[in-house]
């Protein structure tokens, strides 16, 4: 009993509660357009105590297994500035050094299996949003991967970095993507709209 | 990788006397400017650079004559993006007339326009939906208020991408007939209702433009 919870619980509620901070994060750096398009997220209603909560919420995860934490926050602060390498950041650095000490953190915490691992996984998570939402950010003119390589070219991308998360971690990505289905299932019950909003078509 | 560092630009376009400035001055004002900053191009290529108040800008900017904008006026709004804060220009420009107007500097700043509209990144073409809707009323085929110089403004946005209609003067009689009969001609684009009198329907066109930036 107890091996099991220390192979499959223990890390799938790091994955669950690292995913969950960095949801918040996210969340929080979009409030503002969130709410703008009728959805008050839950990042929004924390408002100034997201930062302690998400806080204790990340210490929680890397407290249950600090690899896990550690590669996947990493990662996915990686692959979020994918999109504005170039953009200079409130560091003064621009994110492409931001984005490499990253993946150095990742490798330097976590062991660069890992690493490999959790930016595979947050790159397939990442480009498949950017895939589903290709046809409305065509419209709205937000950044997005898919309209800029090609839908088949982000396509070939998705699949090769879920190759790749498979054959580093095949238990690890799949428990992975239940966390996120979970996470994503938490962020519709707990997001209240203001009002009907269709992002993609035209706001009649 | 490395997105476009450049500040974008959008370009409120229209005929003459359809509300740009007005709306881009209330605009302006519904994004917490107190203060605006314009940057002024003028037709023979020299800038300026002039501080007003709302009320100020209001005043001097923008009356009921045609064609009192004769130059590309530009605003720069800020836009949180994840860490940072992007800037996007939000550019007045001098109304279009269809056929070619005899007065010549203005005929200059016309051209000027139609440049702009080459290398925007987002085109806001704002048509009177009041004029259009009232237009429609006892005619066959198009209505008044959408003449060839809208259907050719609308046809190059289409082509292009980055193009939304603006459906102003929504307070006038009419202007929900206009607003549904360009719904219908443009089923799949964006036509928001907007009043830049009132400043109404603005958060929908700060979504918009926000994803611009």
């Amino acid at each position: 009993m107890y091996g099991a919870l220390h192979e499959w619980v223990a890390p799938f509620a790091a994955l669950l509660l690292i995913g969950a901070a960095i949801k918040l994060m996210d969340d929080h750096l979009d409030a503002e357009y969130d709410i703008l398009r009728g959805e008050r997220t839950l990042a929004a209603r924390f408002g100034r105590a997201l930062l302690p909560y998400g806080l204790a919420v990340g210490l929680l995860a890397a407290a249950i297994d600090p690899r896990l934490a550690c590669a996947l926050f990493f990662a996915s602060y990686a692959v979020g500035m994918f999109h504005q390498l170039r953009e200079r950041l409130p560091t003064r650095l621009p994110a492409w050094v931001e984005t490499l000490a990253a993946v150095a953190l990742a490798g330097l915490t976590a062991g660069w299996q890992t690493a490999l691992w959790a930016i595979a996984v947050a790159a397939v998570i990442d480009w498949t949003d950017d895939l589903s939402d290709a046809a409305r950010d065509r419209l709205t003119g937000q950044r997005n991967l898919a309209i800029r390589i090609g839908v088949v070219e982000t396509t070939l991308l998705v699949l090769l970095a879920l190759c790749a998360a498979v054959v580093l971690d095949a238990k690890d990505t799949a428990l992975a993507f239940v966390a996120l289905a979970v996470l994503t299932v938490l962020s519709e019950v707990t997001t209240v709209r203001l009002w009907d909003a269709d992002e993609g078509g035209d706001s009649r | 990788m490395g997105g476009d560092l450049a500040v974008k630009r959008s370009l409120v376009v229209g005929k003459a006397n359809v509300g740009k400035t007005l709306f881009c001055i209330h605009f302006a004002r519904y994004m917490g400017m107190r203060e605006l900053r314009l940057l002024v191009q003028e037709a023979d290529g020299r800038t300026d650079c002039r501080r007003l108040s709302v009320a100020d800008a209001e005043a001097s900017l923008s009356d009921a004559h045609p064609h009192r904008t004769r130059c590309l006026q530009s605003i720069a709004l800020e836009f949180p993006s994840g860490k940072t804060a992007r800037q996007l220009l939000l550019t007045d420009t001098t109304g279009l007339v269809a056929g070619i107007h005899p007065d010549g500097p203005l005929r200059e700043s016309m051209a000027q326009t139609l440049q702009a509209m080459m290398d925007a990144d987002l085109i806001l073409h704002m048509v009177d939906a009041g004029a259009i809707g009232r237009g429609i009323a006892g005619r066959e085929g198009g209505p008044a208020g959408w003449d060839a110089l809208e259907e050719q403004i609308a046809s190059f946005g289409l082509r292009r991408g980055g193009y939304v209609i603006l459906a102003n003067k929504m307070d006038l009689s009419g202007a929900l007939d206009g607003y549904r009969y360009l719904c219908r001609r443009y089923s799949k684009q964006r036509v928001l209702p907007i009043s830049a009198l009132h400043g109404t329907g603005f958060r929908e066109v700060k979504r918009v433009v926000w994803r611009f930036a």
